[in-house]
């Protein structure tokens, strides 16, 4: 199939990304919105009260913009569109993808170079640990169950490292088929979209600081828009220190790992076949990292450098001065974009595809995952002592 | 493997792919590009004013660009 180039179809993308901003502004309002008294559905769920609380919906459920927008997402492909995102709107939630990379990258704004090196390291310690226990428990169940080697090589990076790209990333080297891919992003999906609305909750039961909780989403979740949103649906707030700060720079640790994660299972498979069978020449590390590595992590490294250097002013870390006014826009308009990536998000969240996933490749995923999910938690709860603030 | 770039679940194929780019690296590129824009933007709008006025009174829902909120361990 032709690929038309991506400026020419963007005009194409105008009625989907109408909708998703019309969505958002019915969300979160505007600033001195008032149509009928009405300034947003998130202003209107704070003033209404239940159970004689005030704000009952956004207090108690943690209802925020991040979680309506991934909800009205879904309910327009699952209900409203009758489970497919029709023509004229899938350009523009194709641009959800694009909005939460841009915004990711913006997040370095949130980060010195220090805090990345003291975090990161940190970071790294634990990413790697887990992404390595991940990868041995795949591949052993994998084993256990008997299922396909390409199968269990594409799973083991879906579960490992940030789902859908790992999964994609992994294919190609394992043999996988198209259809082996759609099961691993069906059950770390369906895994995620469980996780991504239950974690707020867990976290604000059990009274975690952002630190906590971002250490262990970051860790535990699988996907790494559903990381995203668990961290602002935790707490909205965009600034050094929060959740999403947290979160997003263990995610992005993860993220990194890729091309290495592909290397291990690649030699994995190919050192368990038969040196007849081998046809395709197995890539080395050099040639993954060129192909694999997400160069947007690039850009946000760059964000990083340019505010330890003080380019966009003062970033109002704690006890230091406040924020300048580029950093407040700049994290204003970040929200604005993570919000659009997200209700375009709830859009990709199809309950007829998830329901593709199923047999022993689910059975793995959910042992897998559950793992993971609950370990990562006891993880950071023993270590919280030791986890470095920004 | 037909798959370009990643797909939603159901199919390989330009209809099925979420992104509108050729594939995940042009996205990475695209997504810096938008990035630069932006910031670039917001420099161009917040010229002469780097230094903050006093903290606005808190608005309903909590405004984003308040200082930084103690992280305690």
């Amino acid at each position: 199939m032709s690929d038309t180039g991506f400026f020419r179809k963007l005009p194409s993308a105008i009625p989907g990304l109408a909708l998703i901003i019309i969505t958002l502004v019915l969300i979160r309002g505007y600033p001195g919105m008032d149509i009928g008294g009405f300034k947003g559905i998130e202003a209107w769920m704070g003033a209404q009260v239940l159970f004689d609380q005030k704000g009952w919906l956004i207090k108690v459920l943690h209802l925020n913009y991040i979680l309506l927008g991934i909800i009205c997402g879904l309910l327009y492909r699952n209900l409203i569109f009758g489970g497919e995102i029709p023509a004229i709107f899938s350009d523009g939630f194709k641009l959800s993808r694009l909005m939460i990379k841009t915004g990711i990258i913006l997040l370095g704004s949130l980060y010195t170079v220090q805090a990345i090196v003291q975090l990161g390291a940190f970071a790294i310690f634990l990413i790697g640990g887990f992404v390595l226990l991940t990868i041995a428990m795949v591949l052993w169940l994998g084993k256990v169950f008997g299922i396909d080697r390409s199968m269990t090589g594409v799973l083991a990076n879906a579960l490992s490292i940030c789902g859908v790209s790992a999964a994609v990333a992994t294919a190609p080297a394992v043999e996988g088929k198209a259809s082996q891919v759609a099961y691993a992003i069906a059950t770390i999906l369906g895994f995620g979209v469980l996780t991504m609305f239950i974690s707020p909750f867990i976290g604000h039961a059990l009274g975690l600081t952002d630190l906590q909780y971002g250490a262990w989403i970051g860790t535990g979740i699988l996907n790494s828009g559903q990381v995203l949103a668990g961290a602002l649906a935790f707490n909205p707030k965009v600034e050094p220190g929060s959740a999403v700060s947290v979160a997003e720079i263990w995610n992005i640790m993860r993220v990194i790992s890729i091309p290495f994660a592909v290397f291990i299972v690649t030699v994995w498979y190919w050192t368990g076949k038969e040196a007849q069978e081998s046809k395709t020449a197995r890539k080395g590390l050099g040639t993954l990292l060129v192909e694999k590595f997400p160069v947007f992590v690039i850009g946000f490294m760059v964000v990083v450098l340019l505010t330890s250097l003080g380019a966009f002013g003062d970033v109002g870390l704690k006890g230091g001065p406040p924020a300048s006014e580029t950093i407040k826009m700049l994290r204003n308009w970040m929200q604005w974009i993570f919000g659009f990536g997200l209700v375009g998000l709830g859009g990709y969240i199809s309950f007829r595809e998830l329901s593709q996933a199923g047999g022993a490749p689910l059975k793995i995923g959910i042992i897998v995952g559950a793992t993971k999910y609950i370990l990562a938690l006891i993880v950071v709860l023993i270590i919280k002592d030791y986890l470095v603030s920004i | 493997m037909a798959k370009t770039g990643s797909e939603t679940v159901g199919a390989a194929g330009e209809k099925s792919k979420m992104t509108l780019f050729k594939d995940d690296r042009a996205e990475d590129i695209g997504a810096i590009v938008l990035a630069t824009i932006v910031i670039a933007i917001i420099l161009l709008m917040t010229m002469g004013k780097t230094t903050s006025p006093p903290a606005p009174a808190p608005a309903s829902p909590p405004a984003v660009t308040a200082p930084a909120a103690p992280v305690t361990k």
